[in-house]
């Protein structure tokens, strides 16, 4: 794997409190890579198992799915 | 008690008490100042970590019978 | 109104005159955006109260991250332009003019019918007190520093260090009721209800934080009281995982041998002194009447208790002693967060109904225009990229973005903003979806947990569909965090707008739903709880039926005799009852119980069982209070010897025989019977205060009576705590002991002896007694029709559970179902009656609308259904059902059905079902996969 290798990382944030936490972070001013881009779901239960064997077929490196 | 009472309600403290009583009073019918001697809402109970996080005071700060705005 | 305070109040109950004080802000709420350019460049640092000092914050400051109003606020005592009339560097930084140092402190009068008071608390300050060291050692910190040090959020983003030398500290002592129960250099002889679950929490917390097995937490106590629901189990599994509990008050507090650390010593029960060496010592301290309370007071013309706090009655517990003018929170007594919030509802309960003629009259009700029908049209997008002054454009190239948007298929219109949340900003919005015919917008700022409603409401405004707007979040989750990754965050900002635009392009109109409201309640169990909920109610102009399964009202409350702070309980029952069965708007109907439930919030219908014949009946909302009562104990001789006896039965004795006292010459009371064990692992929260109450009436009667209370820790918590110092003052003797060495009762001839092991003697002693009397655990009356009705839960003690614990005390798990007194949790008379009031405010939010509006982000079933069934039990609110139907060929076919009032729209069903037969609108399976290829499409 290369070094400047930038993984394409796919969150599913619940609405409620991992995605309100995204938030936060953002009024904290914490710093992260720009590498993860969210999802808002309304409960991290509605990700379907599709959903995830999906997005990494095509191509996803990693997955989070926060609830 | 006068002939007929005024349909609104000042509650002095935006506590996590007075928040509550707030949204109970807007959310039936009376019109509700909510006074705070601090610069915001939310009193001691944002400082405690689990089992007690800041909850309820974001979505509910817009409440159309409830102000807490400038001098309005 | 932020920074303002009650200057003077006039009137009465219904017509009050309130001047208001509110103190300048100098920063314009309307215009302020919250970028916080005005705190970073303040040269001026003080410390942050929010962190307890921990930390600076500066003179132009929120008070912490999520702040409501989101407003920055400049600190007149330490801004440097307003101390010196120099500086002024945050007006030339603010983006939007909003920094204003003219404004003047502002006098504003305001008509109300009622108010409440709700000004909190003051945390007691260990300051120059000599033997806590606080001053001195570093490593000394209260709980409410250490607090913040556990926090994420907090200075040390939650890592654990000492002040001294910045290490870990691996041993952590707490001190408990530092500034409590203490009339020695303070007048606190009250106890602040918080803090032994507090710093129970902060040692679990702890361990943690420490690595495993290595750290060492230790409580010095003088009576551990978990009184509260579920409390108990936590005291408990907190032992089970190793902290150590001491039952001293320790008297010296010195500074480690190489300055850093606290050597303790205290003294143990035989007397023995000890010392050991702690790294870190956090003082549990109590909660005190706020700072202005007398001020406050005087204004208001309200009398206060002997500590300050909010003078009040047991049956009208947020009463002040001023008609219309009601408290809560801690301020009425000390009290922990479900406490305080079940009485600010009692308090706006009480409220609605001395007010309830004037209800609707000056509340504003929000129209709107009636909408357009875009079916079938093709998608025309229009995208808003904003730049918020530039919070996001000094990161995110904002004119890439919107040039990036105009390339993707069904844009119609982009455009770019200062501030896309401005007021005119939005009329802005809906001229342009008039002039350009757009049917749906993306809206590319800030966080849609804030802002949706508001661009949600412009669609409206001009009848868009408000389903129609989608957010992209280019603000709090990129440009705030990704500030030297420019490059990066642009793409990144790119692909959150296409994201946007592929799930709005899947977007269709949805309708919010409606439900009616039926507008009456109905009040299960005619206790004091359920009598208090009724009555209330009906005062607040809703029609009410109240049943009860016996013959006659009142319940438990029919047992007792006076309260702790001696009020008369049976007078109060008995004009309790009289209002309730005379008031017109409650239908009484005894010996009835409820047999069938169906339907959902707002809505429900029910069966009653009246007297042997069944009635229908249809009502919005529900109020459970089916109570509970003593249980009757197979031990210390109960039911062997006539001289032991509950503490119910010993109320029955001294109303029938008043003379009675006069023949004992020795009583001994015994606590937590059948209570804190493996049977009921729960405190009753009662019985300490109800036996001492009674070992008092029994002095006072007879003052030559021996009276002894054994006990395992005395919870006599708030102001109760005032009882038990009068006990102790009047020669009850109290006797502690433990689960292991219970006390034994046995008969030697005729004589009835009590042996346990006494631990100031060192022995073991034996009393003769001639009464004793059993404190037996509380247990709820069978809660278990109600769980089967309403699909509601009960914990595993059968007590009902709240939808929160913290946050949502009287909220039953079920929506319109509420609970109150004991079927909740054990609870004196007092609470009872609060619980039963802030139920009935509960059901009156409900019951005053004739409507109930949900949103449309609701399951809905499609036509890939065939029936599996799988998200049936699976869907946590029970919302979906199965039903048979038939084809046009008359073949029977099953499929789901959902109830749109019950879902919540968490989409477990979608997710459970192998073939989309369920989707969740909104956020259908189509939605989430159009996202997921909008950020694996590599074209950007």
């Amino acid at each position: 794997m290369s070094d400047n290798f930038e993984p394409t990382i796919i969150g599913f944030l619940c609405n409620w409190c991992s995605y309100a936490g995204g938030d936060l972070a953002g009024v904290s001013r914490l710093e992260y890579p720009a590498n993860m881009k969210a999802i808002r779901v309304m409960c991290s239960g509605m990700v379907h198992p599709d959903l995830i064997l999906d997005a990494l077929k095509k191509g996803a490196d990693g997955i989070m799915i926060m609830g | 008690m006068t002939e007929k009472p005024i349909g609104s309600v000042l509650m002095a403290g935006g506590g996590i008490s007075g928040i509550q009583a707030a949204l109970d009073m807007a959310d039936s019918g009376f019109y509700v100042y909510l006074v705070e001697k601090s610069s915001g809402i939310g009193g001691p109970c944002p400082s405690w970590t689990r089992p007690f996080p800041p909850m309820i005071v974001p979505c509910e700060s817009s409440h159309p019978n409830w102000l807490s705005a400038v001098g309005t | 109104m932020t920074l303002s305070q009650i200057e003077t109040v006039q009137g009465e109950a219904g017509n009050f005159t309130v001047k208001i004080k509110k103190n300048p802000r100098f920063v314009d709420e309307e215009k302020c955006i919250a970028c916080g350019l005005c705190a970073q460049k303040c040269p001026k640092k003080v410390d942050d109260e929010y962190n307890m000092g921990l930390n600076k914050r500066k003179a132009a400051h929120i008070k912490y991250g999520q702040t409501v109003p989101l407003k920055y606020a400049i600190d007149a005592k330490n801004c440097i332009y307003q101390t010196r009339g120099k500086c002024g560097v945050c007006v030339d930084v603010c983006p939007t003019g909003a920094i204003n140092h003219d404004m003047k402190t502002e006098y504003i009068d305001i008509k109300v019918g009622a108010i409440i008071l709700a000004p909190g608390f003051k945390p007691f300050s260990p300051s120059g007190i000599d033997y806590y060291g606080y001053d001195e050692i570093p490593d000394v910190v209260t709980s409410l520093e250490y607090e913040r040090m556990l926090a994420a959020s907090g200075p040390s983003m939650g890592h654990l260090k000492k002040e001294s030398d910045g290490k870990e500290p691996n041993k952590v002592a707490w001190i408990q009721c530092v500034g409590s129960r203490n009339t020695n250099g303070t007048n606190n002889g009250y106890c602040s209800s918080v803090c032994c679950m507090y710093a129970i929490k902060q040692a679990v917390m702890t361990q943690g934080h420490l690595p495993q097995g290595k750290s060492d937490q230790t409580i010095f106590y003088m009576d551990i009281r978990t009184p509260g629901k579920e409390y108990e189990r936590y005291y408990e599994t907190s032992r089970q995982k190793g902290v150590r509990y001491i039952k001293a008050r320790p008297h010296t507090l010195l500074k480690g041998p190489d300055g850093s650390g606290v050597t303790l010593t205290w003294t143990d029960d035989t007397g023995k002194n000890h010392e050991d060496f702690f790294d870190m010592v956090v003082l549990s301290i109590g909660i005190q009447a706020p700072e202005d309370a007398m001020d406050l007071a005087r204004k208001c013309h309200i009398e206060l208790d002997p500590f300050k706090f909010a003078k009040t009655n047991s049956f009208d517990p947020v009463a002040t002693t001023l008609e219309g003018i009601f408290v809560t929170g801690s301020f009425q007594s000390p009290k922990a967060i479900p406490q305080s919030i079940a009485s600010a509802s009692t308090a706006a309960a009480r409220v609605k109904a001395v007010l309830a003629e004037a209800r609707d009259t000056l509340t504003i009700e929000k129209k709107f225009v009636e909408e357009f029908d875009i079916s079938g049209q093709e998608k025309r997008i229009g995208v808003f990229v904003c730049s918020c002054g530039n919070n996001i454009s000094s990161v995110v190239d904002v004119n890439a973005v919107a040039l990036f948007a105009k390339s993707l298929p069904g844009v119609a219109y982009v455009d770019n903003q200062m501030f896309t949340c401005s007021a005119d900003t939005q009329d802005l919005i809906a001229q342009t979806i008039k002039d350009k015919n757009l049917n749906a917008v993306v809206i590319a700022a800030c966080t849609p947990r804030t802002h949706e409603p508001l661009f949600q409401e412009t669609l409206q405004n001009i009848g868009l569909n408000k389903y129609m707007v989608e957010m992209a979040n280019i603000r709090n989750m990129n440009a705030w965090v990704h500030p030297n990754e420019p490059e990066k965050a642009t793409a990144k900002a790119k692909q959150q707008v296409k994201m946007a635009i592929a799930k709005v392009t899947r977007n269709f109109p949805l309708a919010d739903i409606l439900v009616n409201i039926t507008p009456r309640a109905l009040v299960v169990g005619g206790g004091l709880a359920g009598m208090s909920a009724a009555h209330n109610l009906a005062n607040q102009g809703y029609e009410t039926i109240l049943i009860e399964r016996e013959a006659d009202l009142g319940g438990v409350a029919n047992t007792l005799l006076k309260t702790w702070k001696d009020e008369d309980i049976q007078t109060h029952l008995a004009a309790l009852k009289e209002k309730v069965t005379t008031h017109k708007g409650i239908r009484v109907l005894t010996q009835t119980t409820l047999t069938a439930v169906a339907g959902f919030v707002g809505s429900f219908t029910g069966e009653l069982n009246v007297n042997g014949s069944a009635e229908d009946i249809e009502f919005g909302a529900c109020i459970i209070a089916t109570g509970g009562n003593e249980s009757k104990p197979a031990e210390y001789l109960y039911n062997q010897d006539d001289r032991v006896m509950t503490s119910l039965e010993i109320n029955a004795r001294m109303k029938t025989d008043p003379d009675w006292a006069q023949k004992i010459t020795s009583a001994v009371f015994i606590q937590c019977v059948g209570s804190r064990n493996q049977y009921h692992p729960y405190c009753s929260r009662v019985c300490c205060t109800q036996s001492i109450k009674k070992a008092v009436r029994l002095k006072k009667m007879n003052p030559q009576m021996d009276i002894f209370i054994l006990y395992r820790d005395i919870r006599t918590y708030a102001d109760m705590e005032t009882v038990y110092r009068q006990a102790r003052d009047l020669g009850v003797i109290f006797i502690k002991y433990t689960r292991d060495a219970k006390p034994v009762v046995k008969q030697e001839n005729s004589d009835l002896l009590v042996d346990l092991f006494d631990p100031i003697l060192q022995r073991i002693v034996s009393i003769k007694a001639d009464l004793i009397v059993l404190a037996t655990a509380i247990v709820p009356n069978d809660t278990t029709p109600f769980v089967n009705l309403f699909k509601c839960s009960a914990n595993a003690d059968g007590f009902l559970m709240e939808s929160h614990p913290k946050l949502k005390p009287v909220d039953s798990t079920v929506d319109g179902v509420f609970l109150a007194g004991i079927c909740h949790y054990p609870k004196p008379i007092d609470e009872a009656i609060s619980q039963g009031r802030a139920a009935a405010s509960r059901a009156s939010v409900i019951l005053s609308k004739k409507t109930l509006k949900l949103d449309a982000i609701k399951s809905c079933v499609t036509h890939n259904c065939d029936g599996c069934a799988l998200c049936v039990d699976i869907c946590p609110y029970n919302a979906i059902e199965l039903v048979e139907y038939q084809d046009e060929h008359g073949k029977k076919h099953r499929r789901i059905k959902t109830q749109e009032a019950l879902c919540k729209g968490c989409g477990i069903c979608a997710a459970t079902c192998p073939k989309e037969g369920v989707v969740v609108n909104g956020f259908t399976l189509n939605q989430l996969k159009a996202q997921v290829d909008a950020i694996l499409e590599k074209t950007i």
